[in-house]
Order: structure tokens, then C-alpha cells, then sequence
């Protein structure tokens, strides 16, 4: 879809959808990566319930700000869904990666992707979740991405996506399973952008990690973020997608609402 | 009908208690007219739950509108934390007390945000059991999601008659629409 046509399709969307469901996708590619990796996303979306949906994909480009991204539209009748493959080039003819933003414009959806790498004997997949806007990390909170490994078997790499329309920093502390602290990596991400960190523990240590993990939080006020951990196989290219978990303790659920009745009443 | 309601609810987390409507202690009664908002007739009794979430005025069918009133209100979480101490020295009551925001939203002035103590009595006074003797309130000041506050005070309810049938209720409310519309409840402890 060209930007012009995206362009009126946008401001048709924004001023009918607002409080839309709004889905992100964090990662999706079609481009080559290390060790001759050829990486493809598919992107599954199914109409919620029996009732039909209609729906727009933008593409929020890596290294970008997307406050303009690239968008198309799809329909789905009730019960129906529909695979977009290898959804960067076929739908936006692009080559690179980024996140993937779905929007309900008409009922509402569920979406589930698989980026996998591609090579003549079969693919290796990881599948990526669609997570509802609502979801995306706070302020305030430590999140941790872990099961990580960066050696000669293993490489990771590391993403965001910032949800907002304004300028989001990002502190990427880095951990031995041992909780010894191998350094931090600071990530500023421009609104909407998308940035994938590969190696990342190549940046705090030329040693072997064999097993680490990373806490990320925010410092800006209001910055809502995905991020999450790929761990790819340095043989294979196989990957395993790793989503980024509150850390610190669960909170006591509240005791139940004491509720209070007041009459307001002339004696007598 | 009031009374027979407070026996139906015993085993529930809800207090039931009665204002004198012309000298009513404290400001909760702002609350009943925050949510009415303005315009109408209005007619005794005036009745609020949950800090104006909800009310009612004038002859309804009181047992079922009352029920409902309480049912609903019982179905909804809290929206924060109270943890309260109360100590009585002499004719006055002292609370410590620390409120923990679980609203989601910054409580503090552009919300009205307060924190009330209401001391009431089990005497028959009006036409209920539990009487209040004296309330008053305190301002939140910029309480973010999550943040705690403490606060201390001290209240000398006004001719209580047997002490050991004083109670007391601690809430926290606010007002969702800012300057306008009515309060909401955060959370209340009795004791």
C-alpha cells in the first residue's frame, strides 16, 4: 500500500476507532541476519467470536519513528481467519524489521505470528503473540527477560517497541544467573519505534554467558514498552521468542471493598 | 427498613449508618449532593453508598432499592489499601492510618482525593441503630499509583453515651470526574 493511500486511510481511522483494539506484534522481519540467517514473519488473524472484522496492519520500521507508519487494511467474515505470509514484503514491500500494530476497525481480532528462519531443508520458528496495547510494561516496574545465553553455541538478541508518541528511554541491565551484574546497556527509542539489540551481551562482556538474564525498565514518566529476548541458535538459526515478565514480588490482592451505607434522615 | 437491612447484611462487609440530614457531621453529605448534581426535587431520606457511586432519594421501594444499592456495591473492588490503628484517649479517638493508592490514578486535589473518619454509635438516636457522632476528613496530596501515605487524626466524637458502642469507619474517596460528578470510594475500614 502506498503512503498516500495510507495517508486518507488514517485519518478516516482515527477519527472512527479511537479506543479501538489495538494489537502489537514486537518483532517481525524480512531480511537476513547472522550466521546466514533468512528471517520471514506470518502473520494469522482470526475475526473475534461469530461476528466479522475488519482491521489494519502498520508495519512501526526499525531504527524509525513511526508517528507515519505503513499501513493496509483486511477484512475476515465471522469464524474465518486469514494468514498474511511472509507479511514485511508481501503486504508492505519492505525489506528490514520491524513491529507489526494491528487495529480493529470493525469487530474486534486475534492474531498469533511466526518468524522463522528459512533455508532449503525447512524453517526453524519462533512464535511471536499478539499483546493487547494494554499490556505493554510500565513505568514504575522492572521487567526480566531471561533463559538468555550469548557463546559460541548461542547468540542474543533483544527488542522494544515504544507504544507512545513520545521518546522513550530504556535501561538494559545485564545479569549472570548468579545475579552478578555484567553491565547495563542504555536504548532511547524515538515514538513508535522498534529497535532490536543483536548480541547484547557482547556489549558488557567478551566472556560466555551461559545462562543470564536481563531486567528492563523505564525511566521516562508515562513510557509504555514491549521488549522481549530472542535466543537463537548459533548452529541451526533455530529461536526461541521470550517475552519480557514484571519482575519483584506479587502484590497481596486487596482485601475486598468494605462498602458503606449512609442515610441522611430527620429524627423523628 | 434501615435497621432490618443492617440485620440482612450482618455477615457482609457493610456498615449501615444514620446522619441527622439538618446538622450532619462532617462533609459526607457533599458527597450525596456532588452525585445529585443539581436541579429536581429531592426528598427525604437522601441515601449514598460508596461515597455517592450510588443513591437514592425520597419513598422508593426501600427494601428492594436499598438491596440492590449494597448488592452492586459489594460486587465492585477496592481501589486502594487502609490500614488503620485507632486508639481511644479520654472523650477522643486517635487513628493512624496509611492509605496505599490501588486506583490506577494520581489521588490529590484535581480529584478531591480525601481521607474521612466517622465516628458513630450504636444508640438509637434517629430512626436507625448506629448514630454518627462526629466525622471529619483530610486532603490527599499527590498520591501516585502504588505510593502509600500516612496520616494521623485525632476526633472527640460529640455525646457519645456508652463508649463501648462506639465505632468507627476510615475511607478514602475521590472524584473520578475531577471537578464535576460524583465521588467514588476507594476503600473503607470499620472497626
Amino acid at each position: 500500500m502506498t503512503r498516500a493511500l495510507r495517508a486518507w486511510w488514517l485519518v478516516a481511522l482515527v477519527a472512527s476507532v479511537a479506543g479501538a483494539q489495538e494489537l502489537y506484534v514486537p518483532a517481525a522481519a524480512h531480511n537476513s541476519g547472522a550466521g546466514g540467517t533468512v528471517w520471514r514473519t506470518d502473520l494469522e488473524v482470526k475475526a473475534r467470536g461469530d461476528a466479522p472484522a475488519s482491521f489494519t496492519v502498520e508495519l512501526l520500521e526499525e531504527r524509525t519513528a513511526n508517528s507515519d507508519p505503513l499501513s493496509a487494511t483486511f477484512s475476515v467474515e465471522a469464524g474465518e481467519s486469514l494468514r498474511l505470509a511472509d507479511v514485511v514484503d508481501a503486504v508492505f514491500g519492505f525489506t528490514g524489521s520491524g513491529a507489526l500494530r494491528l487495529t480493529a476497525v470493525q469487530g474486534a481480532i486475534l492474531a498469533t505470528s511466526r518468524t522463522f528462519n528459512t533455508n532449503p531443508d525447512g524453517t526453524y520458528g519462533q512464535y511471536i503473540p499478539a499483546y493487547e496495547a494494554e499490556k505493554a510494561a510500565e513505568h514504575g516496574n522492572d521487567y526480566v527477560l531471561m533463559q538468555l545465553s550469548s557463546s559460541e553455541s548461542y547468540r542474543t538478541n533483544v527488542g522494544f517497541v515504544n507504544t507512545t508518541d513520545a521518546s522513550l528511554a530504556l535501561e538494559v541491565d545485564l545479569y549472570t544467573a548468579s545475579a552478578a551484574l555484567l553491565g547495563s546497556v542504555p536504548v532511547t527509542l524515538r515514538p513508535y519505534e522498534m529497535r532490536q539489540v543483536p548480541a547484547v551481551f557482547t556489549l558488557v562482556t567478551s566472556e560466555a554467558v551461559e545462562d543470564g538474564y536481563a531486567l528492563v525498565r523505564t525511566s521516562t514518566e508515562g513510557g509504555r514498552f514491549f521488549a522481549y529476548a530472542s535466543v537463537v541458535d548459533n548452529l541451526s538459526g533455530d529461536a526461541i521468542f521470550i517475552p519480557a515478565q514484571l519482575d519483584g514480588p506479587i502484590e497481596a490482592p486487596l482485601a475486598p471493598r468494605f462498602v458503606v451505607f449512609e442515610a441522611f434522615m430527620r429524627p423523628g | 427498613m434501615v435497621d432490618q437491612l443492617a440485620d440482612e447484611y450482618a455477615g457482609d462487609p457493610v456498615v449501615f449508618i444514620e446522619y441527622d440530614v439538618d446538622n450532619p457531621a462532617g462533609n459526607r453529605i457533599s458527597r450525596w449532593w456532588a452525585a445529585w448534581g443539581s436541579g429536581g426535587s429531592v426528598y427525604l431520606p437522601l441515601i449514598m453508598v460508596d461515597s455517592g457511586d450510588q443513591i437514592s432519594n425520597g419513598s422508593v421501594a426501600f427494601l428492594q432499592r436499598y438491596r440492590n444499592m449494597v448488592d452492586a456495591a459489594l460486587q465492585r473492588p477496592a481501589a486502594a489499601k487502609l490500614e488503620v490503628e485507632r486508639e481511644r484517649v479520654g472523650n477522643s479517638l486517635h487513628f493512624e492510618i496509611a492509605l496505599t493508592n490501588a486506583s490506577g490514578v494520581t489521588l490529590g486535589s484535581a480529584n478531591n482525593a480525601a481521607l474521612h473518619v466517622i465516628v458513630y454509635e450504636e444508640a438509637h438516636v434517629g430512626d436507625t441503630g448506629r448514630w454518627v457522632r462526629s466525622a471529619t476528613f483530610r486532603s490527599i496530596s499527590n498520591l501516585a499509583q502504588g505510593e502509600t501515605a500516612s496520616f494521623s487524626v485525632e476526633i472527640t466524637p460529640q455525646g457519645v453515651v456508652n463508649w463501648d458502642k462506639v465505632h468507627s469507619i476510615v475511607l478514602a474517596d475521590y472524584r473520578p470526574g475531577g471537578a464535576s460528578g460524583a465521588y467514588d470510594m476507594l476503600q473503607s475500614v470499620h472497626e
